[in-house]
């Protein structure tokens, strides 16, 4: 007897109404629960829904995680030492939102190496598809080895102009609370995600600033083993950053993690910790 | 990406951005549960707003007992019939139902609904009862497994399995097309 269809089954998979565009307001949300708010949280709620609105992505994982695996923490340098607060939880969605308005010829300097701000470098960029650019930049704030670093969906329309369609940033300091065991002082490392326009998959990144001289490579490697380098690109300042794409299928399926290893020159690890992804 | 870390958040996380991470990783599902509990758009989309409303201020209660979306879809199941409990939602959604209860003329709503479907399985899916509709949905669209849904549904598995049977059933005799297979 037949009982029931797998095709049509099949067809459950996709989603009810496959064009329809979700919409949760995370200001509405935040509004709600804070009704009396001040100023300055009214200006992170509007602006946090600016990052909504925007499509802008963050990822989290900066330095509280308690499940890290941690196999050694090389002990702060002199140049640690002279630490300042690090700044990776601050979210600076104004300048990101200014960063998300260059215009197409401020992209089209930019991309082609120009400078089109003092403060801004670009590290790396390489091609998503036939009209999109993932793109890596710094946006220096201060001369102590301080930076925005940003991540960017670019597309280019048929008529050649360009704009960011998502972006992503954290900012991120050289120095580091000193201590002969504080986690952070290898690396700092940020995972990102863009690439959320309507339906487009998300792409993840690894991205970071390289903290300890002893540090030449950073290595993420998933469950069974395979492992790509991320780019470690030195900026004009004389800092080291790095950029990894984390690859699709790691992303695909739940409680996916890898391992993000920084290594010394001989290709020893310094340390390891353990991502979700 | 994997939000087991939540099962072992401190103090001093940043809330909000948890949320917006929460948002754009199951704001489709949410929603989807969500129209496929209420069979209007509309309320699919209070309810997501709801949903993640309730996370927002739930947030330090996850404790892994259940995955995140699991967690995630039964706070939408919860919600969606809270709204019940409302009158005029009530009444809304008993007009609905008619259709269930042997009339041939579907709401307005659900008409309209039905046009943008794409899909003729979906269609067939919203017109079963809400017991069989949900068991079918929480399978074949969130791909939860039985003992899954039974958490989920605070159920026996052998109610789940069964439920799912009887949809299966229903389905099979009103669609048309695709490749049959034999037995449950």
């Amino acid at each position: 007897m037949t009982e029931y269809n797998l095709d049509l089954e099949r067809q459950l998979q996709e989603r009810p109404l496959p064009a329809k565009q979700v919409q949760v307001s995370l200001e509405s949300i935040t509004a709600e629960i804070r009704p009396n708010r001040n100023g300055r949280s009214r200006w992170l709620l509007l602006t946090s829904a600016a990052a909504i609105v925007l499509v802008i992505t963050a990822g989290l994982w900066a330095g509280d995680m308690t499940w890290k695996q941690v196999d050694h923490i090389p002990p702060a340098d002199s140049e640690n030492q002279a630490g300042v607060a690090n700044q990776q939880n601050s979210s600076p969605i104004k300048d990101l939102i200014d960063l998300h308005r260059l215009t197409s010829d401020e992209w089209k300097s930019l991309l082609s190496g120009t400078s089109i701000d003092p403060s801004i470098e670009l590290l790396h960029q390489e091609k998503l598809t036939d009209d999109t650019n993932v793109v890596f930049f710094i946006n220096q704030l201060s001369p102590n080895s301080e930076y925005q670093i940003v991540v960017a969906n670019v597309r280019q329309s048929e008529e050649g102009e360009y704009k960011s369609v998502s972006m992503t940033s954290t900012n991120v300091s050289k120095q580091w609370t000193p201590g002969p065991f504080s986690e952070g002082n290898a690396y700092f490392l940020q995972m990102a995600a863009i690439g959320r326009e309507g339906s487009d998959p998300l792409k993840g990144q690894l991205i970071g600033i390289i903290r300890d001289s002893k540090v030449a490579a950073i290595r993420m490697t998933n469950e069974v083993g395979d492992h790509v380098d991320a780019d470690v690109i030195q900026s004009a300042s004389g800092d080291s950053f790095f950029f990894g794409r984390i690859p699709d299928s790691w992303l695909e399926g739940l409680r996916r993690y890898m391992d993000v290893s920084a290594l010394d020159n001989d290709g020893a690890e310094l340390k390891t910790e353990k991502h979700y992804l | 990406m994997d939000f087991t870390y939540l099962e072992t958040l401190s103090d001093g996380y940043d809330k909000e951005q948890i949320l917006s991470d929460l948002i754009l990783a199951y704001q489709n599902e949410v929603w989807d549960y969500a129209l496929s509990l209420t069979r209007s758009t509309h309320m699919a989309d209070d309810i997501a707003q709801d949903v993640f409303l309730a996370v927002y201020e739930k947030l330090h209660t996850f404790r892994g007992e259940a995955s995140i979306k699991t967690w995630l879809l039964r706070i939408t199941r919860n919600i969606s019939f809270n709204r019940r409990k409302n009158s005029f939602v009530r009444r809304v959604l008993l007009m609905k139902e008619l259709p269930e209860s042997g009339s041939n003329s579907p709401s307005a709503e659900l008409e309209a609904l039905d046009n943008l479907m794409s899909s003729e399985a979906w269609r067939l899916v919203l017109q079963l009862p809400v017991k069989q509709r949900e068991v079918m949905v929480l399978h074949a669209h969130h791909a939860l497994s039985h003992d899954e849904i039974a958490s989920l549904l605070r159920l026996p598995v052998g109610t789940v399995k069964s439920r799912l049977h009887h949809a299966r059933i229903k389905l099979a005799k009103s669609y048309e097309g695709g490749q049959e297979h034999d037995g449950v």
